[in-house]
């Protein structure tokens, strides 16, 4: 179980977060939607321990999380520039030398021995989540996992998805569309105004437009063509 | 006002606001030894008969920057990418140094620095998509040296050329020392470089940790390199071995430097290049006997500063 409670974070003046309160359950996959700037990134920052929160906790298992607890996937991932992608990968095999890359590449056929500054968006997306993945760890944060990809590759890391969970592993991932997610996930928060506005499990997804539509009212806008 | 000498206006304001927020990122303390290195190149070459070296100085300064630009595609879509562009734009940002060489009557200096630019300006800039280098494999390179294969990659040819220079003046006592300064130059520059935290978090390892790995690597590697001309200079010229220990010994602490301050201002993914003048003098610093000590302590200030900075950044 993560449990989070009464997380507090601020940049500067802007509080950002503002005491959050999340539980979830271990070996799942569990959705995050939200608008932008709404606080995903940075609520999957300090679930990664990459920032400190100013107050509240992040357990699991009772323990307060540790960047040995999370692997994370950014939004835009980055790369060192001149390396080829086996080269990256084979960084993540210092500490997990099980990861069989020849294996998992079958899967996205990447090109590895090619610099990954001539790779397409798509590709140094699947790239950094062999990466992640590579990680070993007990909890994955995806951040905007579909992102760049085309409609069969998000077919693929849905399917990876649901197969690590299957493995034990809590996976997290965020979108801005909540359709992308009711697939995948077995659960999805709404994070509104720096907090958890509401969780749905997979029973209640049918309702979910509605849910989220009452944090987001209608409103007329004019284009100004 | 015509479109393009406003539109230069408008980039020249964007770029020195840029310029602005870069050196704000820096630090008072960096600030002030690049302020101070400055003042002192200027002051050095600001005589007649070294405005020519600093109009060539100024120029490849342009040059690099032309060449490095990343703003095709918006140019391109607002009309701008033309030599009239470029021109406006860079004269502009010489436009104090012009200045002075007119006023100092040092004509030559100044319709050479004109004529540069306006060269500089035709270069047609080149899109990404067209451009591929030749990926060499460096299987002995640890993984974890990652700056070090990249490097490499982008700068065999320079250490070819390093060693050669060995080769065509080694009846010369000087072609080590120098050897082993180009060198140092080349490998301090792959630390320019700031890595993302997925690569960090990949070796698992606490920041004490981490930062030692990194020194060792980038010593044992640099002395890898610099093994074939310091073995010739051995056996060439036995008795002037005083000027090789003296550069190998500040190179080294230049390549300590060079890892630390790359981790004293540690932001994923930023290419600190634009801050690489200070390992680069560093270098020189076995040339002025007074300045000897400053790479082992400016070695020191910012191992501590690393360290403090990759623990904030949560590693």
């Amino acid at each position: 179980m993560i449990s989070i409670q009464h997380l507090d974070f601020r940049y500067g003046k802007n509080e950002v977060i503002k005491g959050l309160d999340w539980q979830l359950e271990s070996g799942k996959v569990h959705g995050l939607v939200g608008m932008n700037g709404a606080g995903k990134t940075t609520l999957f920052n300090l679930m990664a321990a990459w920032l400190k929160p100013a107050a509240g906790s992040i357990l699991y298992a009772g323990k307060p999380v540790s960047r040995y607890t999370c692997a994370f996937m950014e939004t835009a991932p980055q790369f060192y520039p001149m390396i080829t992608g086996k080269e990256y990968l084979d960084l993540f095999r210092l500490k997990n030398p099980a990861f069989d890359i020849g294996a998992w590449n079958n899967i996205f056929g990447l090109p590895l021995s090619s610099v990954v500054d001539n790779y397409s968006t798509g590709m140094q997306k699947k790239l950094s989540l062999l990466g992640t993945i590579a990680m070993n760890r007990e909890i994955l944060i995806l951040d905007e996992p579909f992102n760049g990809l085309d409609f069969e590759t998000v077919r693929i890391v849905r399917q990876m998805i649901t197969t690590l969970a299957t493995k034990s592993k809590t996976v997290i991932l965020s979108s801005h569309i909540p359709e992308s997610l009711t697939r995948v996930c077995d659960s999805i928060s709404l994070i509104n105004n720096g907090k958890i506005a509401f969780k749905a499990d997979r029973e209640q997804f049918a309702d979910f437009d509605r849910m989220v539509g009452e944090f987001s009212p209608d409103r007329n806008m004019e284009i100004p063509l | 006002m015509p479109f393009l000498l406003k539109a230069s206006l408008l980039f020249f304001r964007v770029h020195l606001f840029r310029y602005g927020r870069i050196i704000n990122q820096l630090g008072i303390f960096r600030v002030l030894i690049l302020a101070g290195l400055l003042i002192l190149a200027l002051k050095a070459t600001s005589v007649p008969d070294k405005l020519l070296w600093q109009a060539a100085i100024i120029l490849l300064t342009i040059l690099q920057l032309h060449l490095s630009r990343k703003d095709q595609i918006l140019l391109s879509n607002l009309g701008l990418n033309s030599p009239l562009f470029f021109m406006l734009s860079y004269s502009l940002a010489v436009a104090p140094f012009a200045l002075f060489y007119l006023v100092s009557g040092s004509y030559k200096t100044f319709f050479m620095l004109i004529s540069g630019i306006l060269l500089v300006s035709m270069l047609k800039l080149r899109s990404k998509e067209g451009f591929r280098l030749p990926v060499f494999s460096f299987p002995v390179i640890p993984a974890d040296a990652w700056e070090w294969r990249a490097g490499l990659r982008r700068f065999a040819p320079g250490l070819f050329l390093t060693y050669l220079l060995v080769a065509v003046f080694h009846e010369q006592n000087f072609a080590v020392p120098a050897a082993v300064l180009i060198l140092s130059l080349i490998a301090a520059y792959f630390q320019t470089y700031q890595e993302p935290r997925a690569m960090i978090e990949a070796m698992g390892l606490s920041p004490r940790a981490f930062l030692r790995r990194k020194w060792l690597l980038q010593l044992l590697l640099f002395v890898l390199i610099i093994l074939p001309p310091v073995v010739f200079g051995l056996i060439a010229f036995p008795d002037t071995l005083r000027p090789v220990i003296l550069v190998i010994i500040n190179s080294l602490l230049v390549q300590v430097f060079s890892v630390s301050f790359k981790y004293a201002g540690f932001q994923p993914g930023n290419d600190i290049s634009y801050a690489y003048a200070l390992p680069f003098l560093l270098n020189f610093a076995f040339i002025i006997p007074v300045l000897l000590p400053l790479p082992l302590v400016m070695a020191l200030i910012f191992s501590i500063r690393a360290h403090h900075q990759l623990k904030l950044s949560g590693i």
